[in-house]
């Protein structure tokens, strides 16, 4: 039978069972006493409070305006695309009876020339939803954007750090001891 | 003639010579800014409590100032977490604070969404939040209906196999694929 912890070397979902709460006390020790020792297990623990906090954010978050890879907006645009086929298609339909039956072939002619710019009229409305769902420009764009912030152009912590308060007097007070000065930097 | 003092080692206030007792602030403050979340994330999954988990946090930095130059660069991680553990299990320990270790998620909903880092490093990030949301829609609809009850309903997992008609094995095994996915995915945006 499986069990939770039938697999002690899965170090993630150990971690996961941990931060959920699914562990005995027993269990819960054993876990705890693993992360004194062991920063793969640390950091598993604190992934899964990432996970797990970022899944409890999901109904109290509502979904960003970005178009979801996982629901391409295909059926908006395939509807508008009927919708504009249509009414190219009745337009046609009601344009023909009204025209006379040709007696001569430039009639024929003018009936065709009628269809045609209605069905290319048609395909080229229609393609266009097609196109704005399915292409992923504007995205580069934004994503384009966003790399030329130079935040983004260095990973390495060459931007300027941020250090909390707290930290700063510490390390302050640390570096002199007998300046009564140094408790309160910025002051 | 002295040389000047090593990457990470300060040197004393009034003279160049490097002060093998204490690292200096600004790397301090690297290591604060590239480890700092995920040691607050530890800490708050032992105490289960955001202002312990803060107290601990700033007690755990404060030992990495005063005793940080002991571990190597290499070890350091490995160093802050052991430092940060101890600091959890005493804090736990301390009779005027002991309190039941909370069970389930409900403790994690509550968490404030900040860290004591820097720059306004949330808990969880807005991109984090809808990479999961994507990954969790490529699920296969029983993963997510388990992830959901789980996560959302905070149902037990024997409630769930009951509910789903399933054996237990199969709502864990599948409650623990889906988990990795998600978390691939997630860290793919970690690393994006």
């Amino acid at each position: 039978m499986t069990t939770l912890l039938d697999d002690p070397d899965d170090i993630s979902w150990l971690a996961y069972c941990y931060v959920a709460g699914e562990l005995d006390e027993a269990a819960q020790g054993a876990f705890e006493a693993r992360l004194l020792d062991d920063p793969e297990a640390c950091l598993a623990v604190a992934q899964a409070v990432e996970l797990i906090g970022a899944c409890l954010r999901l109904d109290s978050t509502p979904q960003a305006d970005r178009p979801d890879r996982a629901f391409p907006r295909k059926r908006p645009a395939i509807a508008l695309t009927s919708l504009v086929a249509a009414a190219a298609i009745l337009l046609a339909a009601v344009s023909i009876p009204r025209n006379p039956p040709p007696a001569d072939g430039e009639g024929a002619g003018r009936a065709s020339v009628s269809l045609e710019l209605a069905w290319s009229s048609l395909r080229r409305d229609a393609r266009l939803p097609l196109l704005d769902a399915e292409s992923d420009a504007g995205w580069d764009d934004l994503g384009r954007a966003e790399d030329d912030d130079p935040a983004r152009l260095d990973p390495e912590g060459e931007l300027p750090l941020d250090p909390p308060r707290w930290l700063l007097v510490a390390v302050d007070h640390d570096a002199n001891p007998g300046d009564p000065t140094s408790r309160s930097p910025g002051n | 003639m002295e040389g000047p003092p090593e990457p990470g080692r300060s040197a004393r206030p009034r003279d160049l010579t490097p002060d093998p007792d204490r690292l200096d602030s600004a790397y301090v403050a690297r290591l604060f800014d590239a480890h700092g979340p995920a040691v607050y994330r530890v800490l708050l999954a032992m105490l289960r409590d955001p202002h312990q988990a803060h107290d601990a946090f700033q007690a755990t930095f404060l030992k990495a100032i005063e005793r940080g130059h002991t571990a190597s660069a290499e070890t350091f991680r490995g160093w802050l977490f052991r430092v940060a553990t101890r600091e959890a299990i005493a804090l736990r320990r301390d009779s005027r604070r002991r309190r039941r270790h909370e069970q389930g998620i409900a403790w994690l909903r509550h968490a404030p969404d900040a860290t004591p880092t820097a720059r306004e490093d949330p808990l969880v990030r807005d991109e984090q939040i809808e990479a999961v949301r994507a990954a969790l829609a490529e699920l296969p609809p029983l993963d997510q209906a388990i992830i959901r009850a789980r996560m959302f309903g905070d149902r037990t997992f024997a409630q769930i196999a009951e509910e789903q008609h399933l054996p237990l094995g199969t709502v864990l095994t599948r409650m623990r694929r889906a988990l990795k996915r998600l978390s691939r995915r997630l860290q793919e945006e970690d690393e994006a």
